[in-house]
């Protein structure tokens, strides 16, 4: 089926802004960084027809922005040579975006699934230690190897445990020593991972991941952040049968991006699960959540073939999906289908009724090509800043397509507005 | 003759009526109003916790979607390993009108616990699959402005190996001293209690 294309450009405002930051911290002109960055979203149109047409040959791909954002293209080879069908279709590729001149194929020896197979197998060798966030491990296409950078506070035993997985490595691995607040991953970036789960610093947004603990644990996806009519209260708009029969639970939390720390968001206050599928969580007051900065009405996009990430994506209103459009989901837990938190599809259907397996009917929904996993109810869907419905269900587990119910229905049913972003 | 011919001409029918309604597909469970096929698979699991008797080993097993959260843990013990293993049931096929298997899309974290039939004893703990992709909370305390944190579990008697993976998993850094292919014999901090800098230090004796 086929699939929406992201925007071709960057908003012009936001295009300022990042380029803004970027020349400030590289202390360059932002005329320069300005060039350099429309420079670069011209060129990652071209990035995935690129990957394509080198298939197994494919090593990274990269910006040299000490040389103008010119993007390199890591091309498997034997002899050092650029040779071959695929690099011929790749040079087709690039000639017919006209982009060429902007492009460097640089002959590697490893190819991508490798180095991400390595990474793979390094991080499950040093599990213990990854996870408690003393180590970083990451591709390096430019050397066509792998990094592991390791906190200067890590205790000689861990140390030693860390050189021993990096020597089992096929792939080259740059070890470099950070100080641990390195590692700490502060605002530069506002969301990250832990294990499959995605976890944002404040403000919280949607399409974060929450749980509620043992007994009746419950993992689903923040939807919204919204706010109470009558009282203006914080709340966040998720599944209703993420709430349903969890009495005896603990309240709601997420964690934090820095240092995934874990905090309370709060318990949940109303729901609906037949024949509806919504409810609220309310944030507690004087919770870490609440703030400041407040629960923000904007959410997390991940950067897929059809969208470019973007950590605080604004939503200004809610509107009914139709049959036909193009919309967008960010789940809490990464997506199988495509190993990301963003995956992006047509709706299908609606309004539909559909019974889960549980025997529960729910009715008004709607139903989308796009692909959710366990972990993903209460997920928001979105497009053109749009907030479009919520995450409810799909097909037997490992299938593709969804059922959501409807964003303007489960924000009036439940008596709430969106915030503002 | 002929009312033995009769006979199981009839019982045929009946049996491919029967088996035509249900599709072929035996269904074995009730799915609300609806008959429905729960085949049992293997579940991921982690071990959360060994319990005061050092005989009972708490579990936390992943459900939701179109698994049914009815877990049961299978144990199968001999003197130096303890091999666990969590099924549940899964709906795969349904009688319902439209005969789709429509889930929630929501992930569910069930405790169980695993009665031994004697101590731990520092017998390695197998077995799988294993949840990996997440911290685990078991034991916490709220702090300030909602912050939870994470309480030491209880590791006595598990094998080091096992320890450090209950540990690791609930997000804790682990310190050992003593003989590393032993078992755990004290844990600082106690069960329960809230360690320093998120670091447990275990101490092993030879099993």
């Amino acid at each position: 089926l086929a699939r929406p294309h992201a925007a071709a450009a960057e908003s012009p405002q936001l295009q300022d802004q990042i380029a803004e930051t970027i020349a400030k911290k590289e202390g360059r002109p932002v005329a320069e960084v300005r060039a350099r960055l429309d420079l670069q979203d011209l060129l990652m149109q071209s990035a995935p027809r690129v990957t394509d047409a080198l298939d197994a040959r494919f090593g990274g791909l990269w910006f040299d922005n000490d040389r103008g954002g010119r993007m390199q293209v890591a091309v498997v080879s034997r002899d050092g040579r650029l040779q071959g069908p695929e690099v011929e279709s790749v040079r087709q590729v690039l000639s017919a975006a006209g982009v060429e001149k902007s492009v460097d194929l640089v002959p590697v020896a490893k190819g991508w699934s490798e180095l991400i197979e390595q990474q793979r197998a390094l991080g499950a060798r040093l599990d213990g230690v990854l996870r408690s966030g003393d180590i970083l491990t990451a591709v390096d296409p430019a050397s066509n190897g792998l990094v592991l950078e390791v906190s200067e506070a890590l205790d000689q035993e861990h140390v030693s445990a860390v050189k021993r997985g990096a020597a089992g490595a096929s792939v080259p691995v740059s070890v470099r020593g950070r100080s641990p607040r390195a590692l700490d991953f502060g605002p530069m970036v506002d969301c990250g991972a832990q294990g499959d789960g995605l976890f944002c610093d404040r403000p919280m947004r949607g399409g974060q991941f929450m749980r509620a603990d043992f007994p009746n644990g419950r993992g689903c996806s923040e939807g919204f952040q919204v706010r109470g009519n009558t009282g203006g209260d914080p709340f966040v708009l998720t599944a209703g049968h993420c709430l349903a029969g969890t009495a005896g639970a603990p309240p709601w939390t997420t964690r934090r991006q820095t240092n995934f720390d874990p905090f309370e968001i709060g318990s949940r206050h109303s729901w609906n699960f037949g024949p509806h599928d919504y409810g609220i969580v309310r944030v507690a007051a004087g919770s870490f959540w609440q703030g400041p900065p407040a629960p923000a009405g904007r959410l997390f996009v991940d950067g897929t073939a059809e969208t470019t990430q973007n950590e605080r994506y604004p939503i200004n209103d809610s509107k009914t999906p139709a049959v036909g459009q193009a919309i967008c989901l960010t789940s809490g837990i990464k997506l199988p289908a495509n190993n990301r938190w963003t995956d992006c599809g047509t709706v299908t259907q609606g309004p539909v009724s559909v019974t889960y397996v549980d025997g529960t009917t729910v009715t008004g929904m709607y139903r989308s090509d796009a692909c959710g996993t366990p972990g993903s109810s209460g997920g928001p869907y979105y497009k053109d800043n749009h907030a479009f419905g919520i995450q409810s269900g799909g097909p037997v587990d490992g299938s593709c397509g969804t059922i959501f119910e409807d964003a303007p229905e489960a924000l009036s049913n439940s008596n709430v507005h969106l915030v503002s972003p | 003759v002929r009312t033995a011919i009769v006979t199981t001409a009839l019982v045929a029918c009946i049996v491919a009526v029967a088996s035509a309604q249900d599709g072929g597909t035996g269904y074995n469970a009730k799915c609300g109003e609806f008959d429905c096929r729960v085949e049992q698979v293997r579940s991921k699991w982690q071990l959360l916790d060994v319990k005061r008797d050092r005989r009972t080993l708490k579990l936390v097993y992943l459900s939701g979607g179109c698994l049914r959260g009815d877990g049961r843990v299978i144990v199968s013990e001999t003197r130096s390993r303890i091999r666990l293993a969590v099924e549940q049931g899964q709906v795969v096929a349904i009688n319902s009108p439209s005969g789709e298997v429509v889930c929630t899309d929501e992930r569910r974290y069930v405790v169980l616990l695993a009665a031994l039939r004697r101590p731990v004893g520092g017998r390695d703990v197998s077995g799988g699959p294993r949840i990996e992709d997440e911290i685990l909370l078991n034991r916490t305390r709220t702090g300030r402005r909602g912050r939870v944190i994470a309480l030491a579990p209880r590791v006595l008697g598990l094998a080091a190996n096992d320890a450090r993976t209950v540990l690791t998993s609930q997000g804790f850094r682990v310190g050992a001293s003593g003989d590393r292919s032993g078992k755990v014999v004290a844990q600082d901090p106690a069960p329960g209690r809230l360690p320093e800098g998120h670091r447990v230090l275990i101490t092993l004796k030879t099993r």
